[in-house]
């Protein structure tokens, strides 16, 4: 009897636990779902072309993208960043749909994104891989930001039509470039004059970063009655028009403007007559959205870049920030001033010390600063030199070749042609047109 | 005997209850296969790196290669195969190129490199030139800058490929005898070799500064440094010997010896433990120079 009670619960066991009883949440594997969702988001992207909108970062501007993406995971994408000789206007790379969280989009080579993306040291808050969040009820897709370290950027991607590919302003966009790379400079140095106003307003743009600054306003037909204005925005190249994310409007020398865009027509070509040679530059006919007619025009004058004298008496410049003609010459200058660690000027320094010249750091660990001191003389943003015949030697003796710093000052002073643009508060940039050699010189005190 | 039948009867039971679930299956998964590739480039992976070495390259950009707290971008596709010439050129070729060497090669070569177009950006501002992973993958970067013809660049590229490959080294068969006893004071650690200048990392006995991180460090870096500096010995090996009477030069000299010692015994090592000729590989890697 014993023995038929401890069966009876080998008995219950077998004839429950045959029983299938598991329960299905889902009709298919894992695998095969996420499989699934992949080839959905895919055969999405394929459906039909697609157009976005792209907004790196609030501070910049905007893009006009258009993607055409292939089933064979290729995908052609176009914009009208100029960079890179033209390489984003039209490239074909390769795609891919992950899953992790979630499903990614993956653009897997180089291209307008990753270009984005690397700015600054890859510090700009640009983006290649991208997370799927979904599908609105008017079709179009909506991807985050997977790289973002904060609010991630949310792109939208939107059908686009045969008549979208006029969103992209390829001619505006080189025609830009061309004006911004007149005078071998880092930045574009533009004058916005009025045809009918005796108004001009004094502009960067940043072709890269789609961002425009407007400087100083003054009469077009005198330079010397100025307004300094701060104003910053982003903007969009659509088709044959400039569009600013904020509209610049306000009253100056009696004149009420408004500026939210720039609709251009016919680039021609000038000349700058001050060197040797001619340089040639170019200006752009346009009209602004209030209808008056202006003439975008490279100009080497900067009405905010002779303000230098009011910020601080002593600048520096690393050797990272000399150029020749948009090359680094830092190696050349370590070779030929040995030690030498940046370029400095001195403004009316300590009460009266005007030089310019190299710190210079010697290999038993002293310091020596070789200046060319000099006499200024300011011609608006122009800065004439009238050095001395020698160089000073301060602090310490220098076993380094101090008479080299002469190349280096002479490449930026030659023909008393220096001229002093403002790139930023406290960052100056001297540029020497006729040799093409620029230094930019951040505030040091 | 009842109890015997019971247990029997027992014993049934449990033997019918674990086998009688199961039903009868069959394995119908699908074989997977890799339809041939025409892609030029993937063809040309496979052919020269996958089949001849197997080595993986891997140029379109996952993110799980590289550590999510550092930026980097994915190379231009157009650089991979010049990329992959110069890493024959100057890695493969003089390996290959010397007695035992072919074989070492293949024994030795990691499973995966990884190309990045970029520098690889750390969140402290700090670039990082290239890695590698237990031997088992090397990573390059800034391979979008690719030009042979700058010598910096190559230099970079070299002294990274170099350095990690020989990292395999010591791995395998440890450090040579007594390495650890060379410079033992000269160390720094991984939070401070970049206080170092080039020259006081030369008076410790090392050929950089990075070298005086840690035992393993150094080793790699005086492989590398012996394979693609063409002025190697100039600056490490020989002594000044003009006018050295300052002590300065003096402990420059100091350093040269301990590396002497160094040199000495990596060369060595690498002959015993693999029958390769460092400095006919190095012979050979210099010649492409010219």
């Amino acid at each position: 009897m014993k023995n038929i009670i401890y069966l009876l619960p080998v008995f219950i066991l077998l004839v429950t636990s045959c029983k299938d009883d598991d329960q299905k949440v889902f009709d298919k594997s894992a695998d095969e779902r996420v499989a699934e969702a992949k080839a959905n988001l895919k055969n999405d992207l394929i459906a039909n072309p697609w157009k976005m909108k792209y907004t790196p970062d609030e501070t910049s501007g905007s893009f006009w993208v258009l993607l055409n993406f292939n089933d064979d995971n290729t995908v052609t994408i176009k914009s009208d960043l100029g960079a890179n000789d033209g390489e984003f206007f039209e490239q074909t790379l390769t795609y891919r749909i992950d899953s992790s969280l979630g499903l990614e989009l993956i653009f897997e080579t180089y291209s307008f994104f990753s270009f984005l993306f690397e700015l600054d040291d890859a510090t700009f808050p640009a983006e290649y891989e991208f997370n799927y969040v979904n599908k609105t009820p008017d079709n179009a897709l909506v991807f985050l930001s997977k790289s973002d370290v904060g609010v991630p950027t949310r792109l939208l991607f939107e059908e686009a039509n045969a008549g979208d590919e006029n969103l992209i302003g390829i001619d505006v966009a080189e025609n830009l470039n061309t004006m911004a790379n007149d005078l071998n400079k880092l930045t574009s140095s533009l004058r916005i004059a009025y045809e009918d106003k005796d108004l001009a307003l004094y502009t960067g743009l940043d072709g890269t970063r789609r961002v425009l600054s407007i400087s100083a306003v003054s009469r077009k037909s005198n330079s010397a009655n100025v307004e300094d204005v701060n104003f910053t925005t982003g903007y969009l190249i659509q088709g044959d028009s400039l569009i600013l994310n904020t509209a610049f409007s306000g009253k100056f020398f009696g004149q009420d403007i408004t500026l939210k865009g720039l609709k251009f027509n016919t680039l021609v070509n000038g000349s700058i007559d001050i060197c040797d040679d001619p340089i040639n530059v170019h200006s752009y006919e346009a009209t602004t959205s209030t209808n008056d007619d202006v003439l975008v025009e490279t100009t080497l004058l900067d009405l905010s870049g002779a303000n230098f004298v009011e910020t601080t008496t002593f600048y520096f410049a690393p050797l990272e920030y000399i150029f020749d003609n948009g090359e680094y010459v830092g190696d050349e200058i370590m070779e030929n001033v040995q030690g030498a660690l940046e370029m400095q000027l001195y403004y009316n320094y300590s009460g009266g010390l005007y030089g310019i010249g190299f710190y210079i750091e010697n290999p038993d660990g002293s310091v020596t600063f070789a200046l060319r001191e000099f006499t200024p003389q300011l011609d608006g943003n122009r800065i004439i030199f009238d050095f001395e015949p020698t160089i000073s030697i301060f602090n310490s003796p220098t076993q380094a070749n101090v008479e080299n710093i002469n190349i280096y000052l002479n490449a930026l002073t030659e023909g008393d042609n220096t001229y002093i643009f403002r790139l930023n508060d406290g960052v100056y940039e001297l540029h020497n047109p006729c040799t093409g050699w620029s230094v930019v010189f951040v505030r040091g005190n | 005997m009842k109890t015997k039948i019971y247990t029997l009867f027992l014993s049934a039971l449990i033997a019918a209850g674990i086998s009688s679930c199961y039903p009868d299956e069959e394995i119908t998964a699908p074989v997977k296969t890799t339809p041939t590739s025409k892609d030029e480039l993937e063809n040309y992976i496979q052919e020269n790196f996958i089949d001849e070495f197997g080595v993986a390259v891997r140029y379109r950009f996952v993110d799980r290669y590289v550590d999510p707290t550092k930026r980097v971008t994915p190379p231009h596709k157009d650089v991979v195969i010049p990329m992959l010439d110069f890493l024959s050129d100057y890695w493969i070729e003089p390996f290959l190129g010397v007695e035992n060497g072919g074989q070492f090669f293949r024994d030795h070569v990691p499973a995966e490199i990884v190309f990045i177009g970029s520098s690889i950006f750390n969140e402290d501002g700090t670039v990082t030139l290239g890695t590698a992973d237990a031997g088992a993958r090397i990573t390059l970067t800034e391979v979008n800058d690719i030009d042979i013809t700058n010598q910096d660049w190559v230099f970079r590229q070299l002294g990274t490929i170099y350095h990690e490959f020989a990292h395999i080294m010591h791995q395998r068969y440890t450090l040579p005898p007594n390495f650890e006893q060379i410079s033992p004071e000269g160390y720094t650690g991984a939070g401070s070799w970049y206080t170092l200048s080039d020259i006081e990392a030369l008076e410790r006995g090392f050929v950089s500064p990075y070298g005086t991180s840690s035992f393993n460090e150094d080793f790699a870096e005086v492989v590398a440094f012996l394979l693609y500096d063409p002025l190697f010995y100039e600056k490490y090996i020989i002594d000044e010997t003009e006018n050295c009477t300052s002590a300065d030069c003096i402990a420059r000299n100091e350093g040269r010896a301990k590396l002497r010692i160094k040199y000495n015994a990596i060369l060595t090592h690498y002959k015993q433990n693999t029958g390769v000729d460092l400095l006919k590989v190095r012979a050979l890697i210099q010649a492409k120079y010219q």
